[in-house]
């Protein structure tokens, strides 16, 4: 690799590769870091609301009362009803219409209204950077296409990145130490961090970019072009009645005996075009859902043919799962767990190392810690006022990483600033499980119980970090003023 | 339906993945003259675990997991064999912010239009324009953009930050962005 790299290249590659990681790292932390926690956002929303009866299928009667409770409570101009089916990670019958949302009762009744507002607020943050939610979603995938740049151009930029793929030195330099961690992380990382970045990029620049493929293949017709996608709805006029989601769901053990239907939509109800998906989980696919579809009175029309349609289709109706680690079970998701992380990680010792190579520390080393340990800190302050008050806000996540790195700034020094906010974030968590267990008891639901044990671990872990990498330091800040002293 | 997963194949690939990156360190860290055959045993485990990961849990998912439990091995490797030692003392001195320049500014600003919007804009307009010589239905042509779109773009942005003038990448840019919309809209 060495060889192959001339030595203006690599120092011109490296100078690219730092202009993009300053100019993205901060929002490419907070966008990989709530991503990270979006992987668990079934088991956030069973956290949230951990007395929620969850159980079996509903039988299909009461599905359909269900149903029929939630059209006469619709507001007008709806134009799609969802019903969640309850599947392994999210055994909850869930409907949804417009802004919005109930659990269904095991009579068919509608329970709790649903309250996600700090999960919603976690993947607003991921998909949109809590801005307008199509300007946010374009900003978010731009970050997606600039993360190939940075891989192209980190790869181009250290030719012994193969040479030292095992080397990892947690001692002298600060800088070494930060530049090995971003770089182990980065080399090893690297596949899945260019799948996340292909598969991010799409949500928000498909649109753009099916404008002009619509442009070249259809005449600039984009209806025509969602049809070759997602196939064209049924052209139906019925009488009108509400949809049979039941008799619908009911059929589904013969139409496709191998799939778990896991939700329903209801395009158009109550209108006289109306017609009934069924969405099932095909086993061992990346594809989000192959459809079934149903007329209002709940007869069998066809399927959409997305797990055995185009390979063009397939894969597009792949990216969501592969984006999310919503395959392949618990494992998958820890996985990309630790992958979220780690690209976390990334984000923030590429940032570090920049800070390090300079001569001077000043304002931008404190900003950066105040974003980087009030980011948990801010999150989780507004899981807890959800929890207390029922709202978390978009400001007061925003807020409050401010006032971490004024406060940082406030402080002067790096390291009291990094153990303050870390230990802060432990005793707000701690105060977060203490609140649910309050409220909900210790015994609530699997999802919940390992959220609870997970943000404990967090807490003591955070705890232990910032005694240990705060004496570390301590002795080194104590030696050089020392040596600074005797000089 | 939930099928029992086949257990032993799955610790047969998670073995062959592991192994595959434990030769690699292993062939890393031994000294000269190294063993020739550790590094493409290595990668030949690391390719045939694949097949279990395939066969237990179908192709996708297969892949899927034998690239990131490769990952996962390798950082825990360089985890556990990493060096450790006490810090050294911070070199750098403390200072008052020193706020960018105008110049500095105005440089800055427009090396972020040139790798935002121009290199946005040319990519997808060269990469819509390029498939329209595949030829392929529109739904997997539709495909390839996604995928090469944000390759060329982060590979344009690339450019333009590391080039030491902006001719070049500028001038390909408007080249590839014309090409393809005059594919596109003519």
């Amino acid at each position: 690799m060495k060889q192959l790299l001339s030595p203006a290249l690599v120092k011109q590659s490296l100078a690219g590769h730092s202009w993009l990681g300053v100019a993205l790292g901060a929002l490419m932390y907070l966008i990989c870091l709530s991503g990270t926690l979006a992987v668990f956002h079934h088991e956030w929303e069973r956290w949230q609301q951990p007395d929620i009866l969850e159980g079996e299928m509903l039988a299909p009667e009461q599905l359909q009362l269900a149903y029929e409770e939630v059209v006469s409570r619709m507001d007008a101009g709806v134009q799609m009803v969802i019903i969640g089916l309850p599947v392994a990670d999210s055994p909850r019958t869930a409907l949804v219409t417009g802004e919005r949302a109930w659990f269904a009762n095991r009579d068919g009744s509608l329970g709790a209204e649903i309250h996600h507002a700090w999960a919603e607020l976690v993947t607003d943050l991921h998909v949109a950077l809590h801005l307008p939610e199509l300007w946010g979603m374009v900003v978010v995938s731009i970050f997606g296409a600039l993360l190939c740049g940075l891989i192209v151009s980190g790869f181009l930029a250290h030719p012994r990145l193969f040479r030292d793929a095992f080397t990892l030195r947690f001692k002298g330099q600060a800088r070494l130490e930060q530049a090995d961690l971003h770089n182990r992380l980065s080399v090893w990382g690297s596949p899945f961090h260019l799948m996340i970045a292909l598969t991010g990029a799409f949500f928000g620049l498909a649109q753009l970019l099916a404008v002009l493929v619509a442009v070249m293949f259809y005449d600039g017709d984009n209806e025509r072009l969602v049809a070759d996608l997602f196939g064209v709805p049924p052209k139906l006029e019925q009488p009108l009645q509400p949809a049979a989601v039941g008799r619908a769901l009911a059929q589904m053990p013969q139409i496709a005996p191998d799939y778990e239907p896991f939700y329903i939509t209801v395009e158009n109800p109550g209108k006289a075009d109306q017609y009934i998906i069924v969405g099932v989980e095909v086993p061992g696919r990346l594809i989000y859902a192959e459809q079934y579809r149903f007329n209002a009175a709940g007869d069998y029309l066809d399927h959409a043919g997305f797990s055995d349609g185009q390979p063009g289709q397939q894969f597009v109706f792949s990216l969501f799962r592969l984006h999310f680690g919503h395959f392949g079970g618990l494992p998958m998701q820890l996985l990309f767990l630790v992958g979220g992380l780690a690209l976390s990680i990334v984000s923030v010792t590429g940032i570090n190392v920049w800070l390090h190579k300079r001569k001077q520390r000043d304002a931008l080393n404190h900003w950066w810690a105040g974003i980087v340990w009030g980011t948990p800190l801010a999150l989780t302050l507004t899981a807890l006022t959800d929890l207390l008050l029922g709202s978390a806000t978009v400001a007061l996540f925003w807020l409050t990483l401010l006032a971490a790195a004024v406060a940082a700034q406030w402080i002067n020094d790096e390291r009291r600033s990094r153990r303050l906010l870390q230990l802060l974030t432990a005793g707000l968590l701690l105060t977060v499980v203490g609140v649910h267990v309050w409220r909900y008891g210790v015994w609530t639901n699997g999802a919940a119980m390992s959220v609870n044990t997970a943000l404990l671990v967090t807490a003591l872990v955070l705890v232990c970090w910032a005694q240990l990498s705060y004496r570390r330091t301590a002795t080194a800040v104590t030696a050089a003023d020392y040596q600074a002293g005797s000089a | 339906m939930i099928t029992p997963l086949p257990v032993s194949l799955l610790m047969l690939a998670a073995l062959g993945s592991a192994g595959g990156v434990v030769c690699l360190w292993w062939s890393w860290r031994a000294r000269e003259p190294k063993p020739r055959l550790l590094k493409p045993l290595g990668w030949a485990l690391l390719m045939l675990a694949c097949l279990p990961w395939s066969r237990a849990l179908g192709v996708e998912f297969g892949l899927a997991y034998a690239l990131m439990v490769m990952t996962l091995a390798a950082w825990l490797l360089v985890i556990a064999t990493a060096a450790t030692g006490p810090a050294a003392a911070p070199e750098q001195v403390a200072q008052r912010l020193h706020w960018p320049t105008w110049r500095s500014l105005v440089r800055h600003t427009g090396l972020f239009l040139l790798v935002v919007p121009v290199a946005g804009v040319a990519s997808a307009l060269a990469c819509v324009g390029a498939v329209r010589l595949l030829p392929w239905q529109p739904a997997n042509s539709l495909t390839v953009v996604i995928v090469l779109q944000p390759l060329i773009w982060g590979a344009l942005a690339y450019w333009f930050t590391a080039a030491p003038r902006i001719r070049r990448p500028l001038a390909a840019s408007v080249l590839a962005g014309t090409a393809g919309a005059a594919l596109i809209f003519l």
